[in-house]
């Protein structure tokens, strides 16, 4: 009985994953080697690999990988970039203005992504919506943000970026804030260089902070974009704004193509998969301890 | 260091929340006179790069708090001078709210956003807590494997699963249903790791005490454990109500109809022919409001769970 114990602790939480994790893992593998449109009444119809080649050569793939990686990009200048500008002046200004400020600046974490869409949407409406009433001032052209091809993408990146931001300027700054005193205190006996204290003393020691951001910004950029996507564009204007979730989406959900969409799913699973891996390796080896 | 590390590095060592007192472990420059601004000592601060770092932080802010206040502000205007009387308005009205009460069910949309969010906090809390105890306490077969399993989950995007789950959804009746939305998330990689980081740091004295006296594990889990663990496990349930609260991929999945829950009544509400801002900026700050309502109460406890969970 002892000896059973341990794993009826487990249990529960492992019966969980295996059913709504991993079974269907294994079935997306298996679905994508069928033609098949989601209804019970019809029947799978096995095609071998031919869901993998109409894949490779859907004239859209390119686009969906490209606005991808703007949306990678997007959320690493928001969750890594500017999160570490401003954690270089954070220090500047009293604790109790730090708290004040992070106690704002946190404020959006909470927010539901359809909140974060909704209100996004009403002040970027065209003609009268907060933004452009601006621009109107400044003497701009008013423009339909979310419905142009040129600026949707932007949009959104913006939008996924202020969800994203407070809660990087959290994280980098609590990293900050665990690196040592003494470094600083003898960089500056040395008489170190603002410039140079950051270059070898704060970057290196926060490198596990930033790999770490890093890696969840690539991993999971497309799960935060994605409630925006379909709340905001269904992925157009003409699939300017469709990422590669998007595209497993709508092919599984909007046009039934379980085959299609398994198939992507399979090779973004791998993908993904691999990169991690990566990026996991890369942080054992470029980040620094401080031991 | 290993993908073991899920929570941002440094946001153990840091329990620096905004407003609580720095601990001296983390406190910087052992000032003979401790300046009261907490300015570290070994860079001599200008009064420049205060007023940038005040400039620069206080944009950020705008920019962060502003959309939320937009909303609030907007949802108090009269209905009928939203996009012809210019973007400020003298006169309050509480009109929005009444028609978004009617227009979207708001009642019967909080009431099941409710159920489903205890629900799956308290599920995962349960699940997570019993296989976290597992691990810290037991040595058996097949532990580290077993552990992998869990966190190699984390790496599985819903969008990867989401068919097969949705043709079981609807093979167990469960489509449509607050259940279908519930059962789906009763277990969690995240809080498992979470709740056995905080296990790790657990006395095992007190455990071996109790296994001495002849306690059992399942005595021993309710009588020592959780009432030693109640800041951790309160942080985390709040986590996950809030989480929860919030989630819009499983109801999505379940339900084709906006009348589910809270994020999908406004979304219906968003995508309706004519969109009548007024009322949906009410919806959606009525649908906010609670989430707020907890982080003004607990606001400690609730960044510092967020800040450990990194993006999640």
């Amino acid at each position: 009985m002892a000896r059973a114990e341990p794993y009826l602790y487990l249990l529960p939480a492992l019966l969980g994953l295996i059913v709504w994790v991993y079974r269907p893992l294994v079935q997306t593998f298996d679905y994508s080697f069928y033609n098949w449109n989601l209804l019970p009444t019809t029947p799978k119809l096995n095609v071998g690999w031919s869901n993998y080649s109409q894949l490779l050569h859907l004239p859209q793939l390119g686009q969906v990988i490209d606005t991808s990686g703007f949306f990678i990009a997007g959320l690493i200048i928001f969750g890594l970039l500017i999160p570490l500008l401003i954690g270089t002046v954070i220090e500047n200004v009293s604790l109790r203005a730090r708290s004040f400020y992070r106690a704002l600046i946190f404020l959006p974490v909470l927010v539901s992504p359809v909140v974060t869409a909704t209100v996004w949407q009403f002040l970027l409406a065209p003609s009268g919506g907060f933004v452009d009433t601006i621009l109107g001032w400044l003497g701009m052209d008013q423009t339909n943000w979310l419905q142009q091809p040129n600026t949707a993408k932007y949009a959104v990146a913006l939008i996924g970026g202020w969800k994203v931001l407070g809660i990087s300027v959290l994280i980098v700054t609590a990293g900050l804030a665990a690196i040592s005193t003494e470094y600083y205190e003898a960089a500056a006996i040395d008489g170190a260089s603002r410039a140079q204290v950051f270059r070898r003393i704060t970057l290196p020691l926060l490198s596990p902070t930033l790999m770490f951001m890093f890696i969840t910004v690539v991993l999971l950029s497309s799960q935060i974009i994605f409630p925006l996507l379909n709340v905001l564009t269904q992925g157009g204007p003409e699939g300017s704004t469709t990422d590669i979730y998007y595209f497993l989406y709508s092919n599984g959900f909007t046009s039934f193509n379980v085959g299609l969409a398994s198939a992507a799913a399979v090779c973004f699973f791998i993908v993904f998969g691999l990169l991690a891996i990566a990026c996991v390796k890369l942080l054992d080896r470029f980040s620094f301890y401080d031991n | 260091m290993s993908l073991i590390t899920l929570s941002p590095p440094g946001a153990e060592a840091s329990d620096a929340e905004p407003g609580a007192p720095v601990p001296p472990s983390i406190r910087r420059a052992p000032a003979p006179n401790p300046p009261d601004h907490g300015i570290p000592s070994w860079h001599a601060v200008s009064r420049r790069s205060v007023v940038t770092g005040h400039v620069v932080l206080g944009l950020l802010a705008v920019f962060t708090v502003f959309p939320i206040a937009w909303m609030y502000l907007t949802s108090f205007r009269p209905p009928n001078d939203l996009f012809s009387s210019g973007l400020v308005s003298t006169s309050v009205s509480g009109a929005n709210y009444a028609t978004a009460v009617h227009a979207i069910n708001l009642g019967v949309l909080t009431e099941h956003t409710v159920i489903v969010a205890t629900c799956v906090a308290l599920g995962q809390l349960l699940t997570s807590l019993l296989a976290a105890y597992a691990f810290t306490r037991y040595r058996f077969r097949g532990r580290n494997v077993l552990f992998y399993v869990f966190i190699g989950s984390w790496l599985v995007p819903f969008q990867v699963t989401m068919l097969p789950n949705y043709v079981l959804l609807s093979r167990l009746g469960l489509l449509n249903t607050l259940a279908g939305i519930i059962v789906p998330q009763l277990s969690s990689a995240f809080a498992i790791l979470l709740l056995r980081q905080h296990l790790n740091g657990f006395p095992t004295e007190l455990l071996e005490a109790a296994r001495a006296e002849g306690q059992s594990s399942w005595a021993t889990l309710w009588t020592v454990v959780v009432p030693n663990l109640g800041p951790a496990l309160a942080a985390l349930g709040i986590l996950l109500f809030v989480s929860s609260w919030n989630e819009y991929f499983w109801p999505l999945l379940v339900y084709r109809n906006p009348n589910s829950v809270l994020q999908l009544g406004i979304q219906g509400f968003l995508n309706s022919v004519t969109v009548n801002y007024g009322a949906l900026m009410a919806a959606a700050g009525l649908a906010t409001l609670p989430i707020f309502a907890i982080y003004a109460l607990l606001q400690r406890r609730v960044v510092n769970a967020f800040v450990r969970s990194g993006l999640r």
